[in-house]
């Protein structure tokens, strides 16, 4: 430790500090404009300088390092002058648009100015003129507004690592840029955003909607993926108006995705369903919730004592609450008495490394996931350990995902080749195979080694727990899909039953569907003649889906943004989700305690009994913080025996891609994302595209076996030549993806 | 060196302004002299020599030749074009007798007297494009003192001993820099070699590089032994073509040579040198913003601390040093620390090369031990100002140094009487002006230059310069409003104080020392909207004063757009409606006759 003084203050830091951390422990307010805790110190704006005894020059103090018995003074009529001259300079081109400037209130510049009393401005204003930009569809960029602090620009390449924009000219042209003035070739995570000091680069789905001293914020959990972000939703009258990081929160440290940030306008979408919906003939007919719940439980009882308590079927969404699913649970084994409970998880793989394990990890494997789409905040955290590392980043992956430009090794290709190669790997760490040797070397020698996968493929899985027996140290980051994909595994409504097994067999008679839209799973997608012969099904979700069309009782019921519990993330990290607004709309976990009781069970009357209950009865989770602590697990991945499989027929084979955009159908009902990536999309090389005479939005229909579906096509040059991909977990895709992982397919060109 | 009493050697000036007044033509026109009167034949028996040698310094008169005929000193013949070979051929050559006409006169020794050719010795004499010759001359033989006598920390205390200070204008001790890059931690240092000179005007490391590239490396080589450095870069501006022509050829025959590379000379020193051009940023001559570009990254300047000798290119210990600085080490080592403190003053050792232009008569590259008076500088070395016209002031430093008045003339040229006269040493640039200079405009044209060039990183520096160059506009434009001085002098104080890098620290200067030397002509500027200079074509009048007038008619005969009617005995008339303000008739009247 060193001891500093400033403005007189004493206090002890570590010897690396820089003036700015020293002055905020010895609680000094130093002014800061291009500074941003996450990013490297920069020194641009020069509005920190301070002065240090001794030393002749000003001193930024966002760059300098504090040395032992310093002595700073961060305030006196020099320092006050300059930084007045500096505020001054900015104004002159600045345009005075405070009034219609959505950052007005949260703006750095404005405070600034206040903070130094400029007052007036001693040159002449020559406010900048350009047209404000809009090729961004999330982010407005109004580059007259920009001070050129360059956070954006260093976010972009320091965390997200895509260098999407940078500066360009020099002087006083300098400009933020996209490269070659393209159209952002980038995530939208945002990220630029949310580092911007000024109103340069606006979010466009909060844009002139409202200003920020008006908005109520609320702590919560982002509910559109597994990565566990904590976010603040920003509200107004039970409407969300934006959705804003904090840096000093949560496991994501401030990071959003696209979705996270941008996807909220689904929790206001107009199309949400107010009413409970009855199905009266061909037509469903409004009824009260009351009456819906009374009449969902009269049902199912009926049902119970005519077929018995097992022909009642419960399938449980990845998006519920933990407490929700251990209520659906209760209403299924407890209540019901069936043994009927299904969901579209799996317990092979379980939760162990954490982000932490990624900051701290020496090797990294990446296999055969694309984790900068289906997890964007895992990837960020992969992309700055590899950068920072300088390597250790090996990724198996058909195409070029977004790592290409951290990884060090990247193994690419055909499924029929890269499968072989994949396993080739896993024969060399378990040194059976010379082949891949010195990548399987790599990771045996490594200290704290990493392997994200996905754990929803059998395949893959058997790759994992091959190389976890060969290499124990390797922390397995399993890569779950929705909110609570793992929650709900743990809440024991990941039975193993299989709904298609369960179904077929005849015995079910009714389902109670929470939030799972069935309708358009891969894995369910030859039930839908099957599900229109039951006799009763209850659908609940925010929205009304292809499910609830087909079912005969629909609940719409509250979103993440409106309801109590906890989730527990990919770590297995319990974290809790707050109400930020009120829809007027019944929970799932609200409906489940009428049901329970109505059906002569006892439900707990609350979020927090409910809690308690858990305690007691999910043994791992008896001694966990629901505020953000670690479950353990007695196992990281199951021992699994299966093969890569390539199926069918056809010139071209076909691997099932993941979407950044969405996880499912569930985020399809933002207008925003959907306005970005709506239809389904097959991924081509260029070269095939160009063979076929295909071109970007041309349609193409896929034959898988009998099975023929139109897509549109989106040319991808990182696929490699004969290979194409289509999303899973998305509108149109079930029914080819339901064939298998992999597989051989032609294509068709329309006339 | 001078020529071997059995050789008879021909050198042609072959640097930038030499080749660019001709001199691949003049010497094709010896070749093919001496092929056409069948003297080669003859000429080989004598073991002559055609050489191309690098800048002697003189550039204003260029084509310089120089003959070497045994028995003889060498002769120099100025402005020679390919049409005067065959004379110098048959008479000099031929016959013996020098061409009088053309030979170099009293002026042109004048040149040199005060000069000390001491960096600058081989300049001009060794071919630059042949290490052997390099090697005739006594190269390479102080880094093999070096490695074979000395130990790194004694060469970092002889460098210490002679005083040595950066020559890329700020005037660190060499020595010391050194040692803090050799007292960082780490396996893996790098030295750099700044040959990004920018400054207008500039040209002393251009001439080092292209005349005697190898003396470079050579300097690079002791400083890589000194302080532990295995990897080394030159960056050179990539607007010196010919520089990087011969550096790169200098790096690989070094190489084969094994002076670069593993083991070198027999030792296991290792130094690999690699060259880097730059993409015409000025502020990538600033180091921190050179490693960022060698880096690959936008020429941007970094915060120090961390300084470049603990965190430099790629977050390694790295050493930045000139091309001028480099070109003196071997000398040091071979001459001795003591030799070389005996030259300069107290607090500026050995000598300094300047680049020398404007309004004086000798513009070319010289060699002058510090601690001379500028005014020997100007009227001594480089004979006075052109024209007949009366001194007005020196900008010195370059575009970041200051300009110094008639008064300040005898200010002793050494680091820190230029820093207290409000000027610097910079690189070396060295820009005459006289009487028909408007200051404004001349502090106008600097800021100019540097606003362009500021990277844009930080604010100060950014909009401060455009904003000051904005009201220096406007003063040369008539627009000028009262206050206007003191608001140049409090944002050039806070431009100075708050700039990231040496750029915007510097960049005011010659407003500043424009405005203290020269105020009063800012003041006719903006109350009485005159440009006392008559530069500024805004406000010049352009009217023929009667009484000056002895009705020559040269401004009738220079006017491009005949606005001006003269006849023969009579006062020149200009008729402003068709005047286009293009000076033409100011800069020509000899009589100073139009207002």
């Amino acid at each position: 430790m060193v001891n500093v003084k400033i403005d007189g203050v004493d206090v002890q830091v570590e010897p690396n500090s820089t003036i700015l951390e020293a002055a905020e422990k010895a609680g000094v307010h130093i002014p800061i404009l291009c500074h941003d805790k996450v990013l490297k110190p920069f020194g641009a704006c020069r509005v920190c300088l301070v002065e240090v005894k001794n030393n002749p020059k000003l001193m930024t103090a966002c760059t300098t390092p504090v040395m032992d018995n310093m002595e700073i003074t961060t305030k006196n009529d020099k320092l006050a002058k300059i930084r007045k001259t500096l505020i001054e300079l900015l104004l002159i081109n600045h345009p005075l648009d405070c009034p219609v400037c959505d950052k007005g209130g949260e703006c750095t510049l404005q405070d600034l100015t206040y903070e130094f009393g400029v007052s007036q401005v001693r040159f002449d204003p020559k406010p900048n003129d350009t047209p404000v930009d809009h090729t961004n569809p999330f982010i407005e960029r109004d580059i007259d507004r920009c001070v050129l602090c360059g956070r954006c620009v260093r976010i972009c390449d320091e965390v997200v690592n895509i260098q999407a924009i940078s500066f360009q000219n020099r002087g006083t042209d300098t400009i933020i840029g996209t490269s070659f003035n393209q159209p952002w070739n980038c995530e939208f995570c945002g990220q630029c955003m949310s580092v911007c000091p000024v109103g340069s680069l606006n979010n466009r789905v909060y844009l002139f909607k409202n200003r920020p001293w008006n908005l109520q914020k609320t702590e919560s959990i982002c509910g559109l993926c597994s990565c566990g972000c904590s976010i603040l939703i920003d509200s107004e009258d039970n409407e969300v108006f934006r959705i804003k990081e904090d840096y000093d929160l949560g496991v994501n440290k401030g990071l959003l995705c696209v979705k996270g940030r941008f996807g909220f306008e689904l929790i206001n979408n107009v199309k949400r369903e107010k009413n409970s919906k009855i199905k009266v003939g061909e037509e469903f007919k409004n009824i009260s919730i009351e009456d819906a719940i009374s009449t969902a439980s009269k049902k199912l009882a009926e049902i119970k004592s005519k077929y018995g308590s097992d022909s009642i079927g419960v399938v449980v969404s990845s998006r519920l609450t933990n407490e929700e699913a251990f209520l659906a649970r209760k209403l299924a084994k407890d209540v019901i008495g069936t043994p009927y409970i299904f969901s579209s998880e799996t317990d092979d793989a379980m939760p162990e490394g954490t982000y932490a394990d990624i900051e701290n990890a020496d090797d990294i494997t990446v296999l055969n996931i694309d984790v900068t789409e289906s997890n964007p905040v895992l990837g960020f955290f992969i992309r700055m350990t590899a950068r920072k590392n300088e390597g250790g980043l090996r990724v198996f992956y058909p195409k070029m995902t977004a790592l290409k430009r951290v990884a060090s090794e990247f193994y690419t290709g055909k499924p029929s080749e890269l499968l072989g190669l994949i396993n080739d790997f896993a024969d060399a760490v378990e040194g059976k195979s010379n082949r891949c040797s010195e990548a399987a070397s790599k990771l045996l020698a490594a200290n704290s080694p990493v392997l994200v996968f996905n754990p929803y493929s059998k395949a893959d899985l058997a790759v994992v727990s091959r190389i976890k027996k060969a290499q124990p140290k390797v922390k397995l980051i399993p890569c779950k899909l929705k909110n609570n994909s793992q929650g709900i595994v743990d809440m024991g409504c990941a039975t193993g039953a299989d709904l298609v097994d369960g179904l077929g067999r005849d015995k079910i008679k009714a389902l109670v569907v929470l939030g799972e839209n069935i309708a358009v799973n891969p894995g369910y997608v030859n039930l839908v003649g099957v599900l229109s012969k039951l006799e009763f099904i209850l659908s609940t979700d925010p929205y009304f889906t292809e499910t609830s069309a087909i079912s005969d009782l629909y609940i719409p019921v509250a979103t993440f943004a409106e309801k109590s519990g906890t989730f527990t993330n990919f770590e297995g990290r319990v974290q809790t989700v707050n109400p930020a607004i009120d829809k007027g709309l019944i929970s799932d976990f609200d409906l489940l305690v009428s049901l329970i009781n109505s059906l002569g069970g006892k439900a707990p009357d609350s979020v927090d009994a409910a809690q308690e209950l858990i305690r007691k009865e999910i043994s791992n989770y008896s001694g966990v913080d629901f505020n953000g602590g670690v479950v353990e697990y007695p196992y990281a991945v199951k021992d699994v025996n299966a093969r890569y499989e390539i199926v069918g027929s056809g010139s071209y084979e076909l691997y099932r891609c993941s979407l950044r955009f969405h996880s499912g159908t569930f985020t399809t009902w933002s207008p925003d994302l959907t306005k970005v990536y709506k239809e389904a999309t097959i991924e081509i090389n260029p070269e095939d595209a160009a063979d076929l005479n295909l071109k970007d939005g041309d349609l193409v229909t896929v034959k898988a076996g009998e099975t023929m579906k139109k897509f549109y096509v989106e040319i991808e040059k990182y696929n490699p030549r004969g290979v194409v991909s289509i999303p899973m977990n998305y509108k149109g895709t079930e029914a080819i993806l339901a064939k298998g992982e992999y597989q051989r397919v032609e294509l068709i060109k329309h006339a | 060196m001078s020529a071997n009493n059995d050789i008879i050697e021909v050198h042609i000036c072959m640097g930038t302004a030499g080749v660019a007044s001709g001199g691949y033509e003049v010497m094709d026109a010896f070749a093919a002299e001496f092929e056409k009167e069948g003297i080669s034949a003859v000429l080989k028996e004598r073991n002559c020599k055609v050489k191309a040698t690098g800048c002697r310094g003189l550039c204003a008169r260029d084509v310089l030749v120089d003959i070497h005929l045994p028995g003889m000193g060498p002769i120099t013949y100025e402005h020679v074009t390919p049409e005067m070979v065959p004379s110098i051929v048959q008479e000099h050559i031929g016959a013996g007798q020098v061409v009088d006409k053309w030979a170099a006169k009293k002026d042109y020794y004048d040149f040199y007297k005060l000069q000390k050719r001491y960096v600058l010795k081989d300049c001009g004499k060794v071919d630059p494009e042949d290490i052997d010759d390099y090697i005739s001359l006594g190269g390479y033989d102080a880094i093999k003192k070096v490695l074979k006598e000395m130990t790194p920390e004694q060469v970092i205390d002889e460098v210490k001993k002679s005083g040595l200070r950066g020559r890329g204008g700020g005037g660190f001790p060499t020595g010391m820099k050194w040692g803090f890059c050799r007292a960082s931690k780490g396996d893996l240092k790098y030295l750099i070699c700044n040959a990004d000179e920018g400054d207008p005007g500039a040209f002393m490391d251009r001439s080092i590089i292209e005349g005697n590239p190898h003396v470079v490396i050579e300097g690079m080589l002791i400083a890589a032994y000194a302080i532990g450095c295995k990897e080394g870069y030159i960056y050179c501006r990539a607007e010196y073509p010919l520089a990087i022509k011969r550096v790169k050829k200098a790096l690989r025959v070094a190489e084969e040579r094994g002076f670069l590379g593993k083991n070198i000379l027999g030792t296991d020193f290792e130094f690999h040198l690699h060259l880097k051009e730059g993409a015409g940023a000025f502020v990538c001559g600033e180091e921190t913003a050179l490693i960022a570009s060698i880096e690959g990254e936008r020429g941007m300047p970094r915060s120090r601390p961390p300084f470049p000798a603990v965190k430099g290119l790629w977050a390694k210990p790295t050493n930045v040093n000139n091309v001028e600085t480099f070109a003196n080490l071997p000398l040091i080592i071979l001459d001795g620390a003591d030799y070389y403190a005996s030259m300069g003053t107290e607090k500026s050792k050995g000598t300094k090369i300047f680049a020398l232009s404007g309004k004086v008569k000798s513009t070319g590259l010289v060699e002058v031990p510090m601690g001379i008076t500028i005014r020997q500088l100007i009227f001594d070395v480089g004979g006075g100002i052109a024209k007949k016209r009366k001194f007005k002031a020196v900008q010195l430093g370059g575009p970041s140094g200051g300009c110094i008045p008639e008064h300040l003339l005898d200010t002793p040229i050494d680091y820190d009487s230029l820093i207290a006269a409000g000027a610097m040493m910079g690189s070396g640039g060295v820009v005459v002006m006289d009487e028909t200079n408007c200051m404004v405009n001349v502090a106008h044209f600097f800021l100019t230059f540097t606003q362009r060039e500021s990277c844009g990183k930080c604010i100060p520096c950014r909009i401060g310069t455009k904003t000051m160059l904005d009201i220096l506009k406007r003063i040369t434009t008539g627009e000028g409003r009262e206050g206007d001085i003191e608001t140049l002098q409090d944002l050039a104080n806070d431009i100075k104080i708050a700039s990231l890098c040496g750029l915007g620290q510097t960049a005011p200067n010659p407003v500043l020392t424009t405005i203290k030397y020269f105020r009063h002509e800012y003041e006719a500027h903006i109350k009485d909207k005159k440009c006392p200079a008559r530069e500024c074509s805004e406000l010049i009048e352009f009217v023929v004063a009667d009484d000056r007038c002895k009705k020559c008619g040269i401004c009738f005969k220079v006017c491009p757009v005949g606005a001006i009617t003269w006849e023969k005995g009579k006062v020149a008339y200009i008729d402003k409606s068709k005047c286009v303000k293009c000076r033409e008739c100011i800069v020509n009247c000899p009589f100073n006759a139009i207002d």
